[in-house]
């Protein structure tokens, strides 16, 4: 009795664990893509300060996947802005910046129903 | 017994489930640290991403900063605090002997040699900024440095580079001088950067004339086809396949028009010439009718630029649309004459197709065809002549008067240029430039340049192509008549003719006579350059960079270097350059023909901005954490 019940109690804990590490093991996967997805979304968007319309503006809740850029006319959040749904939504704030002649640009990148969010920012000049 | 053994049993399977467990558990409980180690990592990554972006911030500011003007190096701190979180630093130390902390940048823009910087003495290169920002965010401070310049950190290797394809027509030749004070020839070759696998990435189409390359034609791509040559003997040091990318300057119109909207508003003339003088001006594109002249100033043209003449003179043109223009009738010498024209859209420049127009009036007059034949004749004798420093003395006795005429194959022993006045050099001038008939070289007519320019004048007045073949003549000849001041010493004539080409009147004369060795071969530079068997070529001084295709024809001689880089920001689609499917090109090609050719100047190309004192700079290499 006394191995059967060390037995189940050992069953359980591996399960625990092992969904634990599962679940922490996504939640790594899933921070590391939206990194990407935010690295991307920025350099896109740095890429062609030219394009990105004044300040203050909002974009929120674009779908991202990546998809390579079509040619065609500039558009603002750049392609693939926002796109099919890859379980991230990307939101761009456009901002005046405290330096004069640039603009602060935030990427924020959300899933899991927004309870969790990544974010980056950076100037880019008028 | 029995008891005992089933006892026993039991407490051996207890034990080995114990051992299991705590194997498996201990197999977990690893798996979970890793899986925390895997999670923290990608955290930080992050965290060091989001730090990335704010440093991003601080050197976009920088560069703006140091954009708009060059000397910008504040020693108080510029803090600048992000609204979430994040905050970059950046402060400078003026230039100087002493040792730089590495948390501090240094601003090197004006000077010519390297000074001290954070990463130790002596490391930070002429011409560049070396800046420091701190970023303090997530509770970690971390360290970012880019090295800053006005693009052209690394000199232009070779005077035709392209993304793209290049098209070569027709007789088109490459060469390259070291500078116009010191002619000496040296290599020049053509690349394209293009890895595609398909024929004819660098392409020469003859038509049954003679291409002469003097250096290597190499292009990225191994295709065995990507270079190809028909239509007539393609004369090249190397062809080369494979042969790698290499570096185009680094230069943001969008960023140096941004800078430049605060100019002075530039007024065009309307006709004539238009000058941007004193300061830098702003264009809001169009057309500008006459000639562009900037005097060491920028222009920045948030626009298209038609220019109905040439562009000419010393600076930099910012074009954030597409560039044309044409060739200038005049070739300035002194060095000093340095143009930068970088175009986010597609460039054309054009000569005016002179030696057409030059032999259709040949053909249907007698005295004319003399003329050209002998002007051609004549220039050709004289570069033969001064082509070798064995030709050059300067040991001869005082000249004998009257001077002898004699012709080429008796001229005097010591040397046939830069010999006594009268030798086979002055014969061969009054040819082309003076008005003398019984010193001219025997059997020729003498100022055939000048005789062609009253015909066409007087027969073909207002005529595009006339008029600009006769500006050209009149241009060209002062450098071979005589010398009418004779008190004039030959430091001031240089003197003048530095300060501007146009002040030739008599060099040639003078400083053959006079053995002036140094200002003999300035002057003979300046002949070498021009191309009598192209009496229309028309030339630009300079660097032309563009983001999208570039095309030049008609004669149109580049002294300088043609550069074309696709970028993700260049011009979609193709361009039909004439409308009629004849020449289509995409961002990143070049087209060169109608007898065009490119004069690489390595001086020039060295210090392409020696023109304009400041202008818009460039992130050209980050340096690390």
């Amino acid at each position: 009795m006394i191995s059967v019940g060390l037995l189940a109690v050992a069953v359980l804990a591996v399960i625990g664990l092992f969904t634990g590490a599962i679940q922490m093991q996504a939640q790594s996967q899933e921070r590391a893509e939206a990194e990407a997805v935010a690295r991307d979304i920025m350099e896109r968007i740095r890429a062609a300060p030219s394009n990105v319309p004044p300040a203050p503006a909002t974009w929120i809740g674009g779908e991202f996947t990546s998809t390579p850029v079509d040619a065609g006319p500039p558009a603002f959040p750049p392609l693939p802005y926002p796109y099919d749904s890859g379980g991230y939504s990307v939101d761009v704030y456009l901002e005046n910046a405290s330096r004069p002649d640039m603009k602060l640009v935030r990427v924020v990148i959300r899933w899991k129903d927004s309870k969790r969010r990544l974010e980056v920012q950076t100037f880019i000049r008028n | 017994m029995n008891i005992r053994l089933r006892e026993s049993k039991k407490g051996i399977i207890a034990l080995t489930t114990l051992m299991i467990s705590t194997v498996l558990l201990i197999l977990i409980v690893t798996l979970l640290l890793s899986l925390q180690g895997d999670k923290h990592s990608v955290l930080r990554q992050n965290n060091a991403t989001e730090s990335l972006y704010v440093a991003e911030a601080g050197f976009a500011d920088a560069v703006l900063s140091i954009s708009k003007d060059n000397s910008w190096a504040p020693t108080s701190p510029v803090e600048v605090t992000l609204p979430n979180g994040g905050k970059y630093t950046v402060v400078f130390q003026p230039v100087s002997g002493s040792s730089v902390p590495s948390d501090v940048s240094i601003n090197n823009l004006y000077g010519y040699s390297y000074v001290n910087g954070p990463r130790g003495n002596g490391t930070v290169p002429p011409r560049t900024a070396d800046v420091v920002i701190m970023v303090e965010a997530n509770g970690r401070t971390e360290r970012f440095e880019a090295l800053i310049s006005r693009g052209f950190s690394e000199p232009v290797s070779v005077p035709l580079l392209s993304s793209g394809k290049i098209v070569l027509k027709g007789g088109v030749e490459v060469s390259g001088i070291e500078s116009m004070s010191s002619p000496v020839q040296i290599e020049s070759g053509i690349h394209s950067n293009s890895y595609e696998n398909a024929t004819g990435i660098i392409s020469w189409d003859g038509e049954g004339e003679d291409a002469f390359i003097n250096g290597d034609v190499t292009t990225a791509s191994t295709y065995p086809t990507a270079i190809t040559a028909t239509g007539g003997t393609f004369n090249a040091l190397n062809v080369d396949t494979g042969q790698g990318a290499r570096q185009f300057p680094n230069v943001d119109v969008d960023l140096a028009v941004l800078v430049g909207r605060h100019a002075t508003v530039l007024l065009p003339s309307g006709g004539g010439t238009t000058v941007v003088s004193g300061s830098d001006h702003r264009f809001n594109g169009g057309v500008i009718n006459g000639d562009l002249e900037l005097r060491g100033v920028n222009l920045f043209v948030n626009g298209d630029l038609e220019v109905n003449g040439t562009i000419k003179g010393s600076g930099a043109i910012y074009v954030k649309g597409t560039t044309s223009f044409r060739g200038n009738a005049e070739l300035g010498m002194s060095g000093t004459e340095v143009l930068a024209l970088f175009s986010k859209g597609n460039v054309k420049l054009e000569g005016f197709d002179g030696s057409q127009y030059l032999e259709a009036r040949a053909t249907e007059n007698a005295s004319f065809a003399t003329w050209n034949e002998q002007a051609k004749w004549a220039h050709g004798q004289i570069l033969e002549t001064i082509s070798s420093t064995s030709n050059y003395t300067s040991a001869v006795g005082a000249p004998a008067a009257p001077p002898p005429y004699v012709d080429e194959t008796t001229d005097a022993p010591t040397g046939t240029w830069g010999n006594e006045p009268g030798n086979v050099i002055d014969q061969l001038r009054i040819v082309l430039g003076e008005d003398n008939p019984t010193e001219t070289y025997p059997g020729t007519d003498s100022n055939t340049l000048e005789k062609m320019a009253v015909y066409l004048e007087t027969n073909y007045g207002g005529n595009e192509s006339a008029d600009f073949l006769v500006k050209r003549l009149r241009d060209i000849r002062p450098l071979y008549q005589n010398k009418l001041d004779a008190a004039l010493p030959d430091a001031t004539m240089i003197s003048n003719y530095n300060s501007s080409p146009s002040q030739n009147l008599g060099l040639l004369d003078a400083l053959n006579d006079n053995y002036n060795t140094a200002g003999a071969k300035r002057a003979a530079g300046q002949s070498n350059i021009q191309n009598f068997n192209k009496l229309g070529t028309s030339y630009f001084q300079g660097v032309v960079y563009t983001n999208g295709a570039l095309y030049a024809s008609n004669e149109v001689d580049i002294v300088g270097a043609l550069l074309a880089e696709r970028k993700g920001n260049s011009p979609q689609g193709t361009w039909d350059v004439k409308g009629d499917g004849s020449v289509v090109l995409n961002s990143g090609d070049v087209y060169l023909g109608g007898g065009s050719s490119l004069i690489y100047n390595k001086e020039l190309l060295e210090d392409p901005f020696a023109g304009s004192s400041f202008g818009p700079v460039v992130i050209c290499s980050w340096l690390g954490n």
